[in-house]
């Protein structure tokens, strides 16, 4: 047992146990204390829905901002205007380069160029460090510019947005554009350059799939099991469980360990990348096999992502944005939707009594459902713990929790 | 320069404090000519015991454990700053309190102010990074930091925002104290009194108010969001 794994969102430390060299007992204690959001939620108002889920997660709000919004939306017999869907994409794909960018340099970079803290990394690699500093920078403007806050959006309400940029704020992001691709490629070369641990193993990845384009707004829930499914039917596909030594829940797939999030994503959806990221990934092998590949992962869709959000912005710069009415509840019943966050799909449902209160909240996190392969995965890396110190075989173990980039506050929401 | 030696801490919350803490991250690189940062186990890898000059407390303390961590803090810290209105005001958490026992068997959820003495304090959900920056230099060159004591119409008004209470909808600016330069009204949403209160708000008045367009119910569930805003906002120990 551990203290607490620094550098990682929330607090989880784990636990080994190596019986004769191998690793017979893993265990992720998530030490975060249960906020009870489902139940808060009961007798509020639909529209508080997206205010108070946002707050589940410091670092992805406007993931649960949005997934929050289309459910309610769902039960309310609401469909939103193409600006408006655009306008969420755009807040996606920012929230996407945000965690990206804050997870590969402050969180994972030291660890591979060995430096003990982003404060340090600082001051041994500021060109690297610059990087993260230019991301980070426009995403959290393109969230200020749209959603009014970089944490916690304020305008993304169901049924569309109650403030939209003006053309002066569109503009302030055009200088932004040239450097954030620049850095997403050297980002994407980078994290490509380093060695990761060799391990390879049979997982099933799970992820949002979409015909046309490579999703993470809408679409049904594909895995590389051969499931195919509506958000709606989470519940016959997600099994949600509770173990007796942590407070965080375990999601499989009918039983079955899946992983989610980056890596999934790309395995189920390379075809729909960028064309300019499918360049700069050419030399690369597909599908990632290794669990620490969630790294690379996330510096491709990273790239991906600012070149999506910069067509974004260049289109609503060239058309500009129209000034939309809310749109009403048109009746009150049931909801669900899924979004694809930093970490995985993210489900949100919910039930609304006739006075448009809340009486049923589901919400099933991403880390959730990668939990149960992550124990999984800290069995298997034994191999690379052979012939290790104690602390030398924590770091691998460590570096492995990293790779998946679990966020515990969200578990245990 | 001799520098001061600075933790932050994080209890249950959603740790989006300690993000908008970092924000401006070049800025808050800039603060680290004048602080070592002692213990902040989202940044780093070494995080020590103290003294600390400063400790920074994001969350609400739930549970033996973090009860027992924030106690020492407060022996181990020269001056403890609360950061958000989790560890100010209880944050959504602290909705279960009023829930009904049969949904919710729990313990209460309370503030820091309610289990140790808190020396300042900078509120909002999130908090702003620009207020945090403030702070800490204030506290840095050994001056007392203070918040503004209008309320957020003051701030609305100049910001030449339609009053939503005149058009019928509900909005805590009136109560809620200033500092956010009312950035909710200005992106078209109410104020929701996530900086608390200002030092002698008139609840009975607001509540006045928010009867013409809302049930009693309602009222309460309002203020109560990121903890009950009329209970709460004071920093003197509850008991």
């Amino acid at each position: 047992m551990t203290e607490a794994v620094p550098k990682i969102e929330g607090h989880a430390a784990f636990y080994t146990h190596l019986k004769n060299g191998h690793v017979d007992k893993a265990q992720i204690i998530g030490l975060e204390n249960d906020r009870f959001v489902e139940k808060i939620l009961l007798g509020r108002k639909f529209y508080e829905a997206p205010i108070i889920t946002s707050r589940i997660c410091g670092i992805c709000p406007t993931i649960h901002n949005v997934t929050a919004t289309r459910a309610i939306e769902n039960a309310c017999g609401i469909t939103a205007s193409s600006q408006t869907k655009k306008l969420r994409q755009l807040m996606l794909a920012a929230q996407m380069i945000q965690s990206h960018s804050l997870h590969l340099y402050l969180l994972v970079l030291p660890d591979f160029v060995g430096a003990s803290s982003s404060f340090e990394l600082q001051k041994s690699h500021p060109e690297l460090f610059k990087n993260a500093i230019v991301l980070k920078k426009f995403a959290d403007k393109v969230l200020e510019v749209i959603g009014g806050r970089a944490v916690h959006p304020i305008t993304s309400v169901p049924g569309g947005f109650k403030a939209y940029p003006s053309k002066a704020n569109l503009l302030s992001l055009l200088p932004l554009l040239e450097s954030a691709e620049e850095k997403a490629v050297e980002t994407l070369q980078l994290f490509a350059s380093f060695k990761y641990p060799e391990i390879e193993r049979a997982m099933i990845y799970s992820a949002l799939h979409n015909d046309r384009s490579y999703a993470f707004y809408e679409g049904e829930i594909w895995t590389t099991k051969g499931n195919i499914f509506e958000p709606d039917q989470y519940k016959k596909y997600i099994y949600e469980e509770l173990k007796p030594y942590t407070r965080a829940k375990f999601g499989t797939l009918r039983g079955d360990e899946m992983m989610v999030g980056a890596i999934s994503r790309i395995n189920l959806g390379y075809d729909h990348l960028h064309e300019k990221t499918k360049k700069l990934t050419a030399d690369l092998s597909f599908p990632f096999k290794n669990p620490f590949q969630n790294i690379i992962s996330q510096a491709i869709e990273n790239h991906h992502f600012v070149i999506t959000a910069k067509e974004l912005i260049e289109e609503f710069i060239k058309n500009g944005t129209e000034k939309e009415h809310l749109r009403p509840p048109k009746n009150f019943s049931s909801g669900t939707a899924a979004c694809e966050a930093p970490r995985g799909t993210l489900f949100h449902f919910y039930e609304l009594n006739d006075r448009g209160e809340i009486i049923k909240c589901d919400i099933i996190t991403p880390t959730v459902q990668s939990l149960p392969s992550l124990e999984k995965d800290l069995k298997i890396i034994e191999p690379l713990l052979a012939g290790k110190t104690k602390d030398e075989q924590n770091i691998v173990i460590e570096m492995l929790i990293r790779a998946y980039d679990p966020c515990i506050t969200c578990a245990t929401h | 320069m001799q520098k001061k030696t600075l933790a932050i801490f994080s209890l249950t919350s959603c740790e989006g404090c300690q993000f908008e803490a970092l924000n401006n991250f070049e800025a808050f690189s800039k603060l680290l000519q004048f602080f070592d940062i002692k213990n902040f186990r989202l940044g780093q890898e070494e995080n020590l015991p103290g003294p600390f000059d400063i400790a920074l407390v994001e969350g609400s303390p739930e549970g033996k454990e973090q009860i027992k961590l924030l106690r020492e803090i407060r022996k181990s810290s020269k001056l403890v700053v609360i950061i958000g209105a989790c560890a100010h005001l209880g944050g959504i958490q602290s909705e279960r309190n009023f829930l009904p026992a049969k949904l919710i068997n729990k313990e209460k959820i309370k503030n820091v102010s309610s289990y140790i003495k808190v020396d300042f304090l900078v509120p909002g959900c999130p908090i702003n990074h620009k207020e945090l920056y403030r702070c800490l230099l204030d506290l840095y060159w050994g001056k007392i930091f203070t918040l503004p004591d209008l309320a957020v119409c003051f701030e609305c008004r100049q910001n030449e925002n339609d009053c939503l209470l005149k058009e019928g909808k509900p909005c805590l600016g009136p109560v809620t104290r200033s500092g956010c330069n009312s950035i909710c009204i200005n992106n078209g949403e109410s104020c929701l009194g996530c900086r608390g209160t200002t030092p002698q708000p008139n609840i009975l008045k607001m509540r006045e108010i928010l009867g013409t367009m809302m049930t009693e119910d309602e009222i309460d569930k309002l203020l109560s969001i990121y903890g009950r805003i009329d209970q709460n906002s004071n920093l003197e120990k509850n008991d």
